[in-house]
């Protein structure tokens, strides 16, 4: 992935969006204008094509947040799996891989400003061309600028020309290179996928293991708060993609997600060997207030077996089965514990109050579009009911959050 | 002009009185809208009458400017006034960072910012160095530097950067056991003049911090796999870099008086704890002390010039000096950034939740009259006071 991600293209089209931009920043790097660099050389010629349509682009993001069992092939093939566990207390197993829609969405926003394709206005000889692929100049292609493997004399598994014409195989594959990120990173928490908040450490790695995403970097500013992109400021990546996560260009794109953050007291030098607890502070640097932590609203595929991942938001801002009792590593077949969670989730940050579970339930199917990662648009009348779509489901959800009901995938 | 005592009862009080001052920027203003109450060209050359002046850069909010102002605010009888100083370019909303550099001359202030070059962007070492004298910016050619970091001015008008060279990510062993992207990293002294630069110091690890300086030397944070040390850098080149303490990997926001280095760190066996620490070289050796201990956040410590100290106090409720507490326009994290030369001003770093109601106070002792910068729109970083170049948190 591209390590600095491009904050322009992110505002740019946050900016479009609102019908205020013209003109977007837009590299389009072409394998001979790359050449020279002394640096990467890119292997594949940028695309022709179009940016899907927003519900277009929701639709895109359900399908990978499914992992290789929902894309098929419409994207690259891989046999590797998720681990996923801890022993904290969830045994550790392999299952499908899968990701929640809130990381990948955020993810494609800081990279890419949800940009596969734009008009160059960069490099000076690609000027006045057609919308084709967006490649910055280190390779970066498209809405997950995806750079691994992307470079001459690299061999990798996947087909880099669909990465440079297919929105969707570039985003897949953008999420296969992060569940390689999430395979080698240490835990966080107890490494549950269906958890934004468990995903930090693999955000890290997405952007390159560097120390300057340590949030204990000396040159952070000290109290930062939640990344806010329309403020900006320095942040770590990882940072930003859940400041991203919270701060949606508009309620269209994605429902917000108000993150819990790692205590960076937790930390060390890097990220701990023996793993990180389960995030609950409110921002990179408060840990004085809590939150708690967000199942993904489209997690919910059987998974193998799936990871134990229903839970409500306690008080302390951890996390606990709707039952109240002790999270259990659980498995259809034993029919212990809780389920995964099949969608629609109810996202909320928890604060201070305890309130706001995390639950699922049957009657919640029907909010398919609001919550997950589908969201209409059209009407502004349709722009805006998912909101209160999920503002009731999280008033029902209140209610019956004592009540856990087994159900199988929305998908 | 007779300004209370700000307190904690009386500053919703006191700041909307603050606000109607005469000369002070109407809130809401930007830099760029505002009418400045001094002339540009008597900022950029004058030492006007008044309180110290401070020096700052503001950056439109968002990830898209390319240009922020620098400016000088200076408390007077009629309250603060600000004027626009200087502008640099950068890249796309790039955090911009700097001092003031001491000199008998031209006023002259250095930056460090993401440059806008193409070749440059994404790295974590795509900073530029940018020296202005009398608001004009020198040809100065020094990239390579890190994001977000701050030069320090030596002084004979050197500046002390930070930079480095991309390494090797770990490979999938490594990074299971935590380990970060080992860089070249250096510190160099660059020529304010004509750019120059020599090396002081290098290591492939992660992270050369520039802390400080004591003594005659600068006081380099070198953090790596194994954990961090405090090294102590001679400029002149003439001994070697050598280890003068380890410590915990979380140290940051340094502040010193030339002698000693205050600074906070997680405690070593406590992952709750954290403590501000005062670092004094003694015999050539460092020896340090806790000043206080506090569970839950990190504040961020200042050591102003009769020694007292400033902190964040606990729970975001304002700030500490001594035991004293203090609060600006409400609870929020807040972080003395720096002092002028007798102490009697500081700038307060004032962070509520919402970045948005960030906000610059220069705060004047004893009294404790805040003033607010009200560079609503952009997010801005202190420089330093002029008459106290080396006073800034780093």
């Amino acid at each position: 992935m591209k390590r600095g991600g491009l904050p322009t293209l992110a505002v740019g089209a946050f900016l479009a969006t609102q019908g205020q931009a013209q003109g977007a920043y837009c590299p389009s790097y072409t394998p001979a204008l790359t050449s020279g660099s002394g640096g990467a050389r890119c292997a594949v010629a940028p695309a022709d094509g179009t940016n899907p349509d927003l519900v277009t682009w929701t639709s895109i993001f359900d399908v990978v947040g499914d992992g290789p069992s929902g894309w098929g092939p419409a994207g690259p093939s891989t046999t590797a799996g998720l681990p996923v566990g801890c022993g904290k207390p969830t045994s550790r197993r392999v299952v499908s891989p899968h990701f929640p829609c809130p990381v990948l969405q955020a993810i494609a926003m800081q990279e890419s400003g949800w940009r596969q394709f734009c008009v160059p206005t960069t490099p000076a000889a690609v000027v006045g061309t057609g919308s084709r692929t967006l490649v910055t100049f280190d390779c970066g292609y498209g809405v997950g600028q995806v750079t691994s493997g992307m470079r001459v004399g690299e061999a990798p598994s996947f087909d880099r020309s669909r990465v440079a014409a297919d929105p969707l195989y570039n985003l897949a594959t953008g999420a296969l290179l992060l569940r390689d990120k999430w395979a080698v990173t240490p835990c966080v928490g107890d490494r549950n996928p269906d958890l934004v908040e468990d995903w930090y450490g693999a955000l890290w790695a997405y952007n390159g293991l560097s120390y300057a995403n340590n949030p204990n970097n000396p040159n952070l500013k000290a109290g930062r708060g939640v990344y806010d992109p329309t403020v900006g400021g320095a942040f770590a990546y990882q940072e930003r993609v859940l400041g991203w996560m919270e701060h949606p260009p508009s309620p269209v794109h994605w429902v917000a997600v108000a993150a819990a953050y790692p205590d960076r007291g937790d930390l060390a030098a890097g990220l701990p060997s023996s793993g990180l607890p389960e995030p609950t502070c409110a921002s990179p640097t408060n840990c004085a207030t809590s939150r708690g932590v967000h199942l993904s609203p489209c997690a919910g595929s059987p998974r193998d077996g799936g990871v134990d991942t229903a839970g409500s938001v306690t008080p302390e801002g951890g996390v606990a089965p709707i039952d109240g009792g002790p999270l259990a590593p659980s498995t259809p077949d034993e029919g212990g514990g809780v389920p995964p969670f099949s969608g629609d989730g109810v996202i909320d940050d928890g604060g201070t109050e305890g309130e706001g579970a995390v639950a699922a339930t049957d009657d919640n199917a029907a909010v398919d579009g609001g919550c997950g990662c589908r969201v209409g648009v059209a009407s502004p009348l349709e722009t805006w009911w998912p909101v209160g779509g999920c503002v009731a489901f999280a008033l029902c959800v209140s209610a019956r959050r004592r009540r856990p009901v087994r159900r199988s995938a929305r998908r | 002009m007779g300004l209370p005592p700000l307190r904690l009862t009386t500053a919703l009080v006191v700041l909307p009185l603050l606000a109607s001052l005469g000369g002070s920027p109407r809130a809401g203003a930007t830099p760029s809208n505002q009418r400045p109450t001094t002339s540009t060209s008597e900022a950029r050359g004058g030492r006007a009458a008044g309180g110290p002046e401070l020096f700052y850069v503001a950056s439109p909010w968002g990830e898209a400017a390319t240009a922020s102002e620098i400016g000088v605010a200076q408390p007077g009888p009629d309250g603060l006034r600000r004027a626009q100083w200087g502008a640099v370019t950068h890249g796309p909303g790039a955090v911009v960072r700097g001092i003031v550099v001491p000199t008998e001359g031209p006023r002259r202030v250095a930056v460090v910012a993401a440059s806008g070059s193409v070749s440059a962007q994404g790295s974590d070492f795509d900073a530029a160095l940018h020296v202005l004298e009398n608001g004009l910016e020198l040809p100065l050619s020094v990239e390579g530097l890190v994001r977000g970091s701050r030069p320090l001015a030596w002084p004979d008008g050197s500046l002390i950067v930070e930079g480095g060279n991309v390494g090797e990510v770990p490979d999938s062993v490594r990074a299971a056991r935590g380990a970060l992207r080992e860089d070249h990293l250096f510190v160099d002294a660059v020529s304010g003049v004509d750019g120059r630069r020599r090396r002081l110091v290098e290591a492939r690890g992660y992270a050369l911090h520039v802390a400080g300086v004591m003594g005659r030397r600068v006081v380099v944070e070198r953090i790596d796999d194994a954990g961090a040390a405090l090294l102590l850098v001679d400029v002149t080149g003439s001994e070697p870099p050598r280890v003068i303490t380890l410590l915990p990997p979380f140290a940051r926001d340094f502040s010193g008086d030339g002698a000693s280095l205050v600074f906070v760190n997680r405690d070593a066996d406590e992952r709750a704890i954290w403590a501000v620490q005062r670092a004094t070289l003694v015999g050539g050796r460092m020896e340090t002390s806790t000043l206080t201990r506090q569970r839950g956040d990190a504040p961020a410590p200042f050591l102003l010039a009769d020694g007292l100290l400033a902190r964040t106090a606990p729970n975001r409720l304002g700030l500490v000096i001594g035991s004293e507490r203090l609060s600006f326009g409400g609870d929020a994290f807040d972080a003395v950034v720096a002092a002028n030369d007798d102490g009697t001003w500081m700038a307060v770093d004032h962070l509520p939740a919402d970045p948005r109601a960030e906000e610059i106070f220069l705060v004047q002792r004893p009294r404790g009259a805040a003033l607010p910068l009200r560079a609503t729109g952009s997010r801005v970083e202190v420089l330093g006071f002029a008459d106290a170049p080396g006073r800034v948190v780093r």
